[in-house]
């Protein structure tokens, strides 16, 4: 076990211009006992993201500062912070917190703050060189994807590890079977499938009224400038993820088929039912739900030649991709951890974030299929901006960007998008 | 198509030897069936003239010897192009019964589908040959009720023909036989079907007063079409069933109303029908103008795709030599109704179009409630949950019959599940 690894800030920058940007820098000099980390977005998830790599910690062996916590809400990056000791000059507040907690020695940044911001902040922090850990959904528009792709490719280059919280990608089951089905084809070639994130109401019960940009953000799961749509962006992109990654590749177009039946807040669809096509004539039926009283399933069935799997049934493969001396966490959410606190030990970068980005594409791709009752093709979001320049220019509004400068205008309540045109 | 002209000695030869079979054409060859309507609509005058290029083909001659409608004068108006009487002519409710009594052997029925299990129950009865365009119900009772009959007309040697055109095209027969008969392409995995167009009917409220503005703009109620999974899809959903060789065990279904104008349907539908081994075949419907529009079908099979039609090439073929093809599926369907009643040979398309409309409500109740609705549900156990087995719409058509309709809301429709607590 390595005893005194702590990096001094002179040490970090030697190492850093040294090291260029191959493997992460914190590495090469010494072998670090302690991380420094701090966190963006002090939310359940986000808290609960730093306890699970307290938990990740103790089963490598390493320790974990706490260095800094930023959140729109300045009282509640203090009310995380004081759990771990942090200091409130080193807790921040409003819209540009996220570039203060950038700007302290943070080895690894945590974000998981309102979807919308994603985009802006993975981008910042790839530019500060962090390592980090960030929420799904990376982005919620194209506009926002790409981006996202840059700072992804950005991060390649520079070395970085990026661990995302889609967690079956660290679920070992779901890595075992991955490896035995789609990477060593023991069920043969795939032909179909259905992926389902149904349950029931999630959100708020009553009409929000928001008046101020506060009020949005206390709510940001509500309202489709921020959450992207919860049941999609916020829920089914694990299924829709995991679908990506068993095919082998993002979706080639989407058809999709989706509404508010009976939402009671903000501004987003209830359910959506979605046609992705894969290509090679593999399609995926992806559906989401979010309705009280209704069937109700989360989970993937894959159709391959001799038989079918849900993910993670199959988990014998021939060659295990996981390294031996990785410690198996008893929950995803710490797995993500282990993986993310190992690979900085082991100076083996890990980046998932173009993966992320993808999967994010291919939901965006589906809620712009249903809102517009439209096929929404790759191309037109990703790849050619000539294609379908209001489509690949698609922002949600307000945007980050308001809300960073204060152009907030409030979205309507009750209103959402709805397909097509009026019948004449 | 003179070659394939039947001889009459040929079919009278035939006719003679089968036991069972409807004695009009034993104790006489007709040169000329007797048709009936019911349902004088677009879909119905357009069967009739079906009916004639078939019997051309055939060389054979149809005459119409009665015109039933909802509305009289609509029965007068299809009767008058066909020379048919005005007290041959028959309105109002009762009008189907009126028909029946009449001379025809053949019973053409085409009317807004709520009414298809009492009509083809009665043609039935009556010992007419039939052709009833699909759906052939709104709810399970009356899916039950057409099984029931259409064993009935397998007892009485009748010939039963389904308005589901892809059933009776020849590149959809070929292509079943070499697919799914003799697995030219392997194992079924999996499949799409759709119909997805622009919209459909009313542009605005109807407001419906009566009855009768029901049953003239029935296209737009649930209780008269059974929505447009049932009355349109149904297409796709029947090929399914064919290909696959089954109803589905059961639906998980979304669907909702974005803009339908009038009537109270919803304006799409995403179904997830699973049939069971494995097998799921994804559903979809839509009409909304506007958005993207696709009918048809991928099925996935091992070695390959099909669209249903695109490999017409069996082995052994399917189709008796001498039936004649059609230029187009409407009138294969008559052709196919004709020539079985020549050849006295007895079909039963009912059970087939009842089982594929059941998989249709099957859809639609699941996307109404958010649940999923299973197979035995609603066909098979009445105990499992008898509030969809014995699910009626109202009005129901003996309501309509009674004079004890009562005007259901428009722009009102079902929102799956329930209210967030």
């Amino acid at each position: 076990m390595v005893k005194d690894g702590k990096l001094t800030r002179r040490g970090f920058v030697k190492a850093a211009t040294v090291a260029a940007l191959s493997v992460p820098t914190i590495l090469v000099n010494s072998q670090p006992k302690t991380f420094r980390v701090a966190l963006i977005g002090c939310g359940g998830r986000g808290r609960g993201a730093v306890r699970d790599i307290h938990e990740a910690a103790k089963l490598l062996g390493v320790e974990i500062r706490m260095v800094a916590f930023g959140d729109w809400f300045r009282e509640r990056a203090l009310a995380a912070a004081k759990e771990y000791g942090v200091p409130p000059e080193r807790c921040f507040g409003g819209p540009t917190a996220y570039r203060e907690v950038l700007d302290t020695d943070a080895d690894i940044v945590m974000i998981a703050a309102a979807h919308a911001f994603h985009p802006i902040f993975v981008e910042a922090a790839v530019k500060a060189g962090k390592h980090i850990f960030i929420e799904k959904p990376i982005a919620i528009d194209p506009p926002g994807c790409r981006r996202a792709l840059a700072a992804a490719e950005e991060s390649e280059r520079k070395g970085l590890t990026v661990v995302v919280g889609t967690q079956l990608r660290h679920h070992w089951d779901c890595i075992l079977t991955h490896q035995a089905v789609a990477v060593e084809g023991a069920l043969g070639r795939l032909y179909a499938g259905r992926v389902g994130h149904c349950g029931g109401h999630e959100g708020s019960v009553k009409p929000v009224n928001p008046q101020t940009a506060d009020d949005l953000i206390r709510t940001w799961k509500d309202w489709n400038c921020l959450c992207g749509e919860r049941a999609l962006l916020g829920d089914l992109i694990h299924q829709i993820d995991f679908a990506c990654w068993f095919v082998g590749r993002p979706p080639i177009s989407a058809v999709a088929f989706g509404f508010r039946a009976r939402r009671p807040a903000g501004d987003q669809y209830d359910f959506f039912s979605i046609d992705y096509d894969f290509g090679d004539g593999v399609h995926i039926h992806a559906m989401c739900r979010h309705i009280n009283g209704c069937w109700n399933w989360v989970g993937h069935d894959f159709v391959y030649e001799k038989g079918r799997t849900n993910g993670s049934d199959f988990p014998k493969p021939q060659n295990s991709p996981i390294p031996p001396d990785v410690p198996r966490a008893k929950s995803p959410y710490v797995q993500e951890q282990v993986h993310l606190l190992y690979s900085l030990l082991k100076g083996k970068p890990l980046n998932q974030l173009r993966n992320l980005v993808l999967s994010c594409a291919a939901a965006v791709m589906g809620r712009l299929s249903a809102y517009t009752g439209q096929m929404v093709t790759w191309d037109e979001i990703m790849v050619d901006p000539n294609k379908n320049p209001a489509l690949y220019n698609w922002q949600m509004r307000p945007t980050p960007e308001d809300f960073e400068r204060g152009t907030v205008e409030m979205p309507q309540e009750g209103v959402v998008p709805i397909p097509g045109v009026p019948a004449r | 198509m003179k070659g394939e002209k039947m001889r009459r000695r040929d079919f009278v030869k035939t006719a003679a030897v089968i036991a069972g079979f409807p004695t009009i054409l034993v104790a006489r060859q007709p040169k000329t069936f007797r048709l009936a309507l019911i349902g004088c609509g677009g879909r119905g005058r357009g069967a009739v003239r079906d009916a004639f290029e078939a019997a051309k083909i055939l060389g054979v001659e149809v005459k119409l010897v009665a015109c039933g409608d909802w509305f009289r004068e609509r029965a007068l108006r299809a009767g008058k192009e066909y020379g048919v009487a005005p007290k041959r002519c028959f309105g109002g409710p009762t009008a189907y019964r009126e028909v029946l009594e009449t001379e025809a052997e053949i019973v053409l029925i085409a009317t807004a589908p709520a009414f298809h299990p009492v009509f083809v129950e009665a043609a039935i009865k009556a010992g007419k040959h039939l052709f009833v365009e699909k759906p052939v119900a709104v709810d399970p009772v009356g899916c039950r009720r057409v099984i029931a009959a259409g064993k009935e007309a397998e007892q009485k040697g009748l010939v039963a023909i389904a308005g589901t055109e892809m059933r009776h095209d020849f590149n959809f027969r070929l292509t079943h036989q070499a697919v799914a008969v003799e697995g030219a392409l392997g194992r079924l995995y999996g499949g799409r079907i759709a119909f997805c167009i622009g919209h459909m009917f009313a542009t605005k409220p109807i407001n419906p007063k009566t009855p009768d503005d029901l049953v003239r703009t029935w296209q737009n109620w649930v209780c008269l079409s059974g929505d447009h999974i049932v009355e349109q899809h149904i297409h796709n959903i029947d090929v399914a069933n064919w290909f696959v060789g089954r109803p589905p065990v059961s639906a998980v279904g979304f669907g909702f109303r974005a803009r339908r104008p009038a009537g109270d349907q919803y304006d799409f539908f995403s179904v997830d029908f699973d049939y069971g081994d494995g097998i799921h075949i994804h559903s979809m419907c839509r009409q909304i103008d506007g958005c993207w529009n696709w009918v048809g079908h991928d099925f996935v099979y091992e070695k390959g795709r099909t669209n249903g039609s695109d490999y017409p090439k069996p082995k052994n073929s399917p189709i008796p030599p001498d039936l004649p093809r059609a230029p187009s599926s409407n009138v294969q369907e008559q052709v196919d109704l004709l020539y079985h009643v020549l050849k006295g040979k007895p079909v039963n398309e009912l059970q087939a179009l009842a089982e594929s409309t059941a998989t249709a409500i099957m859809g639609r109740i699941s996307a109404y409630t958010g649940r999923m609705v299973t197979w035995d549900e609603i066909m098979v156990d009445p105990n499992k949950n008898p509030a969809l087995y014995n699910l009626q719409l109202k009005p129901t058509p003996e309501d309509f019959e009674r004079g004890t309709v009562e005007i259901p809301q428009e722009n009102v429709v079902p929102v799956p599940g329930i209210p967030a607590k």
